[in-house]
């Protein structure tokens, strides 16, 4: 007899015994509460403080978020450091703006994946498992995300600052801008879509802000020239009211937990 | 929250034990200490896996202690069947999967009776996605090669 009718027979025995259940399967739960509830009264259950669910969740992400993130550095420092230069010549100041717009959402692509976890039943155990509930933890992690590709980019950009004469001002704005709006985008493609879908929409925002920083940098419209700064300061305003907005609904939808349940990451 | 999850695997745990043991009773047993184990430990399960695999984990190492203590089996009455080539065929793929060693049976078992991924096989026990792969084509080889032997004939 071939493999394959050894797998047909063990698959066609794995359905018949579909119907092996245990004889007193309600008793048997029942029990398994009790001993539940009185564990539960036995120990001294202790809430830990909001730092130390911050550190927990920070824990909780993966180690490559942190490698793409020590390598997302590195990108940034060989390309302000010879990248640059190398790539347009002497004069290079657009092309420095360029790179500073083009790199921050880079990041956030990178640590993507940790973001569509959000969906992931796996998630939605830890808040059977533990003390607290899913939305925090989810909540918790996108903060801490946020605030360290913030850090990041913010201590970048003095560095870079310390190396150009370019105002300091000006390469927040041009730094930060696309990173907010794909993050916008990102918490907004969130409320809709999951798993490897997102991770592909995330991918296609990045491109699609990448072209608009090409096509801003043409001859034609030549963006990053300082009469544009304050269309960038706006846009950039826009970019935060509107991601602040969209944070807010997925925090809201995060409570609906049916939608979580009914999404089957496997 | 935990009861959800009790009667989320209850079944499927219970029947994972029964492919162990093959005694509903024993497997009952067994399934009931995997789920006690499980309410003992389950605030200091801190680990990003499923709660799934953490069960079979446990279901595991209990049927693995069960083999310690007592070589099975009493086998127990089998699966509605249709025909009597069936039951035979059941009895014999059974008997055979019981007859592999234990790291391809858990394997097999794991794969085929509980439907499960690779990957999930791998974290269930703790070994790496090459070799879950390597230890299912081996347990099916094996069995192809015990069917050609039952039969007289060799195993593709």
């Amino acid at each position: 007899m071939g493999q394959r009718e050894i797998e047909k027979r063990l698959r066609q025995y794995a359905v018949e015994c579909e119907t092996i259940v245990p004889v007193d399967k309600e008793n048997m739960i029942q029990e398994l509460l009790q001993a539940d509830g009185a564990r539960m009264i036995s120990i001294n259950h202790t809430r830990g403080t909001l730092w130390n669910f911050i550190m927990e969740q920070t824990g909780y992400l993966g180690k490559y978020c942190f490698i793409w993130q020590a390598a997302w550095i590195a990108l940034f420092y060989y390309m302000m450091r010879y990248g640059v230069s190398y790539l347009s010549g002497e004069n290079n100041r657009n092309a420095v703006l360029v790179t500073i717009s083009l790199l921050p959402p880079l990041l956030i692509l990178l640590t993507v994946e940790e973001i569509t976890k959000v969906y992931q039943r796996s998630m939605l155990e830890i808040e059977y498992a533990t003390k607290y509930s899913l939305r925090s933890a989810v909540m918790i992690r996108m903060a801490v995300l946020c605030v360290v590709h913030s850090l990041i980019l913010v201590i970048c950009i003095l560095w870079l600052h310390s190396r150009i004469a370019e105002d300091i001002g000006q390469l927040l704005v041009y730094g930060f801008t696309p990173m907010i709006i794909v993050t916008a985008v990102l918490f907004k493609l969130m409320q809709y879509r999951q798993g490897e879908v997102l991770l592909s929409a995330a991918a296609v925002v990045y491109i699609l802000t990448a072209g608009l920083v090409g096509v801003g940098n043409t001859e034609y419209f030549n963006w990053y020239q300082p009469v544009y700064f304050n269309v960038w300061c706006i846009v950039c305003t826009i970019g935060i009211v509107f991601g602040a907005r969209q944070f807010i609904r997925l925090n809201g939808k995060l409570a609906s937990y049916e939608m979580i349940i009914q999404y089957e990451s496997d | 929250m935990l009861e959800k999850i009790i009667r989320q695997y209850y079944d499927e745990i219970f029947r994972y034990c029964y492919h162990h043991v093959e005694s509903r009773a024993t497997a009952e047993d067994l399934c009931q200490d995997t789920f006690l184990s499980f309410i003992e430990h389950y605030d200091k399960y801190h680990s990003m896996g499923k709660i799934k695999n953490y069960l079979y984990t446990i279901a595991g190492n209990k049927c693995r202690d069960y083999y310690k203590k007592k070589k099975p089996l009493i086998m127990d009455k089998i699966p509605e069947q249709e025909t009597a080539q069936c039951i035979e065929e059941t009895v014999v793929i059974r008997e055979m999967v019981m007859g592999l060693p234990e790291e391809f049976r858990e394997a097999v078992i794991l794969r085929y009776f509980q439907n499960m991924r690779y990957k999930d096989i791998a974290a269930v026990l703790a070994i790496r996605l090459s070799l879950a792969k390597y230890r299912v084509k081996k347990g099916l080889e094996l069995l192809s090669v015990m069917e050609g032997g039952a039969d007289g004939t060799t195993g593709n």
